[in-house]
């Protein structure tokens, strides 16, 4: 009888160590997050793996270690999709270069990876695409960033470990689901990112039914759940101090450090205004333009550039089509920009163009009369896009209602 | 250290293991028992080594006193200020926060003391040990050595979360000579029983978690959670909750037994309970033991009039709450289960005599929807977001359909709206929900109403300190046994339970 059960232990482990075995050596052969060095060819291009999109906090602070770039683009969505890789090459002549943003980034996590990318990197230019909901201090701290995996602490200390990456990239879960949707094609290679952080492709050309799903979210979720504050929830900071280490960090390092605010479709601002933010939107803009002011004069050195590409330019106004076959030029939807524009946008900040229609450089003598003309140019956006306006009045009073 | 962690089932368990049989085999036992002791006070010393004083006095102070209190001396007034004690440090430690927040905000007074933190499993060892010593003035205790005696409060499988054990249970398990020789048999029933709670907490429970915490943490902002969406977060957490909570108890059963060591039972299938006494004998059942012998029969239990015992049932039930944790939303579970618990004895003694029987499916769905209920108070962080999720189980937070339905409402649309029903689809607060979603859903239903459970599926094997009888459903065939099919299925369990550790989870019974 106890021989059974003997038998019964010995089989068990068998079994146990085969299964494990087998997953690891099956996820470290896929590589389904392209964690291990290795790249897919996906129309002769090389790409990461599909399962790299879904975990790009992960993959992309490995990839700092691995390719030590002197120039890194952070921010969300928006800078992550914005920019091609050959534009970005080209403008700024290198081809040490990452883009390290990622979807829904705020501003404390912009801060943290930063200071990862320094610690491990002979970082020399950084370029920051800013958005206003990255300062919103009561949204919900994302689960899927950990501070662990970064190389310093946010006092610059080092610390973190890739132990748990390593766990999980090689026996979880979800590192067998990724590595079997991999082997068998099961994935989507539409949606996948080069080696340097970049989007393999542009994305497609938007219509209203596309801005209208992208700005649900914004009213649903990311501007006023909970009630939009700048104080970060549990703390007694604000999220105006991690913006204010950056720039410390910058001038400490000698890094030549750009800030730009996004240049969004013109209904992403009237989101805004429509939900009462306008004066908190205009609160931001001169609060950024204070604090690298304010660093500045402390550290003797010039102010660190605020592009504002935000507004109402020929760019922003671009007419939304009612059709999906129609497409637009310059915007996937309300938020995300083209590559198109994308380049525009590195062309004025690498070439420093100082452009009142787009692209304006914030200074303490030129930040109240450009406030003023937004809102100008915003009442006659208003008179002249009626429909456009309707679209969103109609999400903002359906979210009222509920 | 938590049992569904890397560090514990690949490092910490083997070692202690390894080193118990080690110096068992060498006819060591009492250094076998220190090795435990010192490992179980390694364990709870993982989290925060500063609380390890705060067990070692209380151990110290209670053997102490329980030795006086089972001499010739029996101190009426010692019990009492024993008690006291036990219970004061409860309370400073789990209350204080509580009754400072409530002062200031009845009498609007500004009092401020740094937040006090709760020493892990406080509740755990005060309560086996106020048993302890209420059992040495009774005269039921024994004479244990001191060894021992931590080893009863300490033992790592049942110190953090239960199940709660009594003095009789352990200590002479610890006497007992086979313990201390490598068993196969104790070790593999062990593992595989571990291995099922394993798999409950790490996939069942915490992957049903993500769905539980968007829908609660909605309901505390101000957002109104609408009809659907409020009862598939209920839902969702009710079995989220018996998953995770059996999962553990499977798991701390499971690793003391691969000690030899046999637990109490702790679930029994609760959600099929057809009335909510009924229930209180399957879930918890440790606390509900505990509850009844040292709180509900001392305050007079039904001795003493009908009233009477309506009243010590309530009474014991919201401080069964308040056991729960620092806030009127544990209070209020408490309460609900109070009234339903007077409303059950109401019911049995009209149905006695009218000679009414409720049927069978119809008592089952009236128990369960009452369990349902007040879980959303039990998982709330404030009372605002229980009462915002009940209004949307009752439907007064208006109704989302799904948009397909939008298109035939035709004249019916107008009217839906300004009655709060809006074609946008049915969990559009939530985000989108997939058919595998909905199957994993329809496999938790499966596995909480018609599965059997732990107990059953061992229950050759004695899985549990209590008699058998109560729990043997599943003919034979079906019941576990050291066969080559379930060493490979609990292996498979096994390593599918350990892939799904990278997932973020927490055991929810930690800060009771």
């Amino acid at each position: 009888m106890n021989y059974s059960f003997f038998l019964y232990g010995r089989r068990f482990i068998v079994a146990t160590v085969f299964l494990l075995l087998a997953a690891i050596v099956f996820c470290y052969y896929i590589d389904p997050f392209s964690v291990y060095g290795r790249i897919y060819i996906k129309d002769g291009v090389r790409v990461n793996s599909p399962g790299f999109t879904g975990q790009l906090k992960m993959g992309k602070a490995i990839a700092i270690k691995q390719h030590k770039p002197e120039v890194i683009i952070l921010g969300s969505s928006r800078s992550a999709f914005g920019f091609s890789a050959q534009s970005a090459e080209k403008y700024l002549a290198t081809t040490h270069i990452y883009n390290l943003s990622y979807p829904g980034i705020n501003i404390y996590e912009n801060l943290r990876y930063v200071q990862h990318a320094v610690a491990l990197s002979p970082i020399k230019k950084v370029f920051i695409g800013l958005d206003f909901y990255q300062f919103h201090g009561g949204r919900p701290p994302e689960i899927t960033f950990s501070e662990e995996r970064l190389a310093v602490d946010v006092n610059n200390q080092p610390s973190g470990s890739a132990s748990k990456d390593l766990i999980s990239t090689l026996l979880s879960g979800d590192a067998v689901f990724y590595s079997i949707k991999v082997a068998t094609g099961l994935c989507n290679w539409d949606d996948v990112y080069l080696p340097n952080g970049f989007k393999s492709q542009d994305h497609p050309g938007g219509w209203s039914g596309k801005f209208s799903d992208s700005e649900e979210s914004y009213v649903d979720r990311t501007y006023t759940i909970p009630t939009f504050t700048y104080a970060v929830e549990g703390k007694k900071s604000s999220t105006f101090d991690y913006f204010r280490k950056i720039i410390q960090l910058a001038h400490e390092k000698n890094i030549d450090l750009r800030f730009f605010i996004s240049p969004s479709h013109a209904r992403q601002w009237e989101v805004i205004g429509q939900l009462d933010l306008w004066g908190q939107w205009e609160y931001w803009k001169r609060e950024m333009l204070n604090i690298t002011v304010q660093e500045a004069k402390r550290n003797s050195q010039s102010a660190y550039p605020i592009y504002d590409f935000s507004g109402y330019s020929l760019y922003s106004t671009e007419a939304v089509p009612r059709l999906a076959s129609q497409g637009m030029r310059w915007y996937s939807d309300s938020s995300h920009y083209r590559q198109a524009l994308g380049d525009i946008v590195l062309d004025k900040m690498v070439n420093h163009v100082d452009d009142e229609a787009f692209g304006r450089i914030l200074n303490h003598q030129n930040i109240d009369e450009h406030l003023k003309s937004l809102k100008i140019q915003r009442v006659k956006y208003i008179a002249e896009h009626k429909q456009d306006i309707a679209d969103i009045k109609s999400l903002i009073d359906a979210r009222k209602r509920y | 250290m938590l049992f569904n962690s890397y560090v514990f089932i690949f490092i910490f368990l083997p070692i202690v293991l390894f080193g118990f049989y080690a110096i068992g085999a060498r006819s060591h036992h009492r250094a076998a028992i220190a090795w435990l002791v010192a490992a179980s006070l390694f364990f709870y010393g993982w989290w925060n080594p500063a609380y390890l004083s705060i067990i070692l006095i209380s151990m110290l102070f209670n053997y102490a006193v329980g030795a006086v209190l089972s001499g010739r001396d029996k101190s009426k007034l010692l019990l009492i200020l024993s008690v006291a004690a036990n219970l004061g440090v409860l309370a400073y430690y789990k209350y204080f926060n509580f009754f400072i927040e409530n002062i200031n905000n009845l009498g609007g007074t500004d009092f401020n003391f740094e937040k006090i933190v709760l020493p892990l499993a406080i509740s755990f060892f005060t309560f086996q040990q106020v048993a302890y010593l209420i059992d040495a003035y009774r005269g039921e205790t024994r004479e244990y050595n001191f060894l021992s005696y931590c080893l009863f409060v300490t033992f790592f499988p049942q110190l953090i979360a239960g199940p709660i054990v009594h003095h009789r249970e352990m200590l002479p398990q610890f006497a007992k000579e086979t313990l201390y020789k490598i068993n196969y048999r104790h070790l593999v029933i062990g593992i595989s029983i571990f291995t099922l709670g394993f798999f409950k907490k790490s996939v069942l429970a915490d992957g049903t978690s993500e769905y539980v915490n968007l829908t609660f943490s909605l309901a505390e902002t101000s957002t109104p959670i609408t009809f659907f969406a409020a009862w598939a977060g209920s839902l969702c957490y009710a079995f989220q909750l018996y998953f995770d909570f059996s999962g553990y108890s499977d798991m701390a059963i499971g690793l003391a037994r691969m000690f030899g060591i046999v637990l109490p039972m702790n679930f029994n299938s609760p959600y099929k309970s057809q009335n909510i006494t009924l229930f209180w004998r399957r879930w918890h059942m440790t606390l509900s033991r505990f509850l009844r012998d040292y709180l509900y029969i001392p305050l007079g239990g039904n001795r003493k009039g009908k009233t009477r015992q309506l009243i010590n049932l309530m009474l014991t039930m919201v401080l069964g709450g308040f056991w729960h944790g620092a806030g009127w939303n544990f209070a209020l579970w408490g309460f609900l289960h109070g009234a339903f618990l007077i409303m059950h004895n109401s019911w049995m003694k009209l149905s006695q005599k009218f000679g009414v029987k409720m049927p069978r499916l119809l008592a089952w769905w009236l128990t369960f929807s009452a369990v349902l209920f007040a879980w959303v108070p039990f998982r709330a962080t404030s009372l605002e977001g229980a009462f915002n999720l009940w209004r949307g189980m009752l439907g007064i937070n208006g109704w989302f359909l799904p948009q397909w339905m939008g298109n035939y409402a035709g004249y019916f649309k107008q009217w839906a709206m300004e009655h709060h029903i809006a074609f946008v689809g049915i969990f559009h607060q939530v985000g989108s929900v997939k058919l595998m979603d909905v199957l994993w859903f329809v496999m938790l239903f499966i596995i909480a109403f018609y599965m059997p459970n732990t107990q059953q599926f061992m229950q050759r094997y004695r899985p549990v300190f209590e008699s058998s009888q109560h729990y043997k459903i599943l003919t034979l065939k079906l019941c576990w046994r050291p066969s080559l099919a379930w060493s490979v299925m609990i292996a498979f369990l096994f390593v599918y339970a350990t892939l799904s550790l990278t997932r973020i989870s927490e055991f929810l019974y930690f800060q009771f």
